[in-house]
């Protein structure tokens, strides 16, 4: 694991790279989900037009 | 071109093939990603004057990268959206702004990091650091005009023109460290020179288009998402919508 130790900078390094996985993260999730609900809403809609 | 072009942007053939798209752009995000955390962590050296921190650089400058990128993305689809009034234009431009913003904001936040052991100081009012953030505002500008209005034809309208007008800020990000006396370094890498050890270029190069592919996935998810809201009306959406209830 000593290769995961950068020096004096482990903590910067580490912090930029969590926050790139954290914006991945985010992107996709927040992405899926906006279309999970649209799909939701928009079933709700033809159902209620339905009746 | 022109006949498939058009055929590919009608809203209904484009939200059935980007469906088939989008994972042959998540594997090799996925792929390349691995790959390039390995080349990140492991193979890369240590640069002889900037030490360990140097690794910072390889998720730093692929964000700056993408968010110049992304930002021109959306200019060129606002102006194709106005001139020839292809609606999937406009829906690419608008998709493009939150994914641009967050870039923009990791390329402005790793900077920040790798510039606080470096330069001394989280932030300094330098010309590339300042630029960078006015594209940032540029981003959230967009966004915001874009959901000011409730009909989506004029908010397409007014933000692709301000998309158009913000592209005066690219050249000035890209060169800003000619033109002015700039804190920060130049760039390493031109179309006739690369100046920096070649396991350095490799993982730079695989995290950049490893962003590229998730970009590529990220925009078709977001635009197939939008192209249902838009035509919610059309006959095709509710057939779609009610099969996937099925």
């Amino acid at each position: 694991m000593e290769f995961l130790l950068f020096d004096k900078y482990t903590t910067y390094i580490w912090a930029s790279y969590l926050l790139a996985f954290a914006t991945v993260a985010i992107l996709f999730i927040s992405t899926k989900a906006t279309h999970k609900r649209t799909i939701t809403q928009l079933r709700i809609k033809y159902k209620r037009n339905k009746k | 071109m022109w006949k498939w072009i058009q055929a590919f942007a009608s809203p209904r053939n484009f939200y059935q093939t980007s469906g088939k798209i989008i994972p042959w752009l998540m594997a090799p995000f996925i792929a390349l990603s691995l790959i390039g955390l390995y080349w990140s962590f492991v193979v890369s050296p240590a640069d002889y004057q900037q030490g360990e921190s140097v690794r910072i650089m390889y998720v730093h400058v692929p964000a700056a990268w993408m968010s110049l990128f992304i930002y021109i993305v959306m200019a060129i689809a606002s102006g194709i959206g106005l001139i020839w009034q292809i609606k999937l234009a406009h829906i690419v431009a608008k998709v493009s702004a939150p994914v641009g913003a967050a870039f923009t904001l990791l390329a402005l936040v790793t900077g920040s990091v790798w510039g606080k052991p470096m330069w001394g100081t989280w932030w300094a009012w330098d010309a590339r650091l300042t630029s960078e953030l006015i594209l940032l505002f540029l981003y959230l500008a967009y966004i915001s005009l874009h959901n000011a209005f409730d009909n989506p034809k004029t908010a397409d309208k007014a933000s692709s023109v301000l998309a158009i007008v913000g592209l005066v800020n690219i050249p000035i990000i890209y060169y800003s460290v000619e033109w002015w006396n700039s804190l920060h370094q130049g760039s390493s890498i031109s179309t006739t020179k690369i100046s920096m050890q070649i396991d350095m270029f490799i993982a730079l190069m695989l995290i950049s288009f490893a962003f590229k592919f998730l970009y590529g996935a990220l925009v078709l998810m977001r635009a197939r998402d939008e192209v249902l809201v838009r035509e919610q009306n059309s006959r095709w959406v509710r057939e779609i919508i009610v099969g996937v209830g099925k």
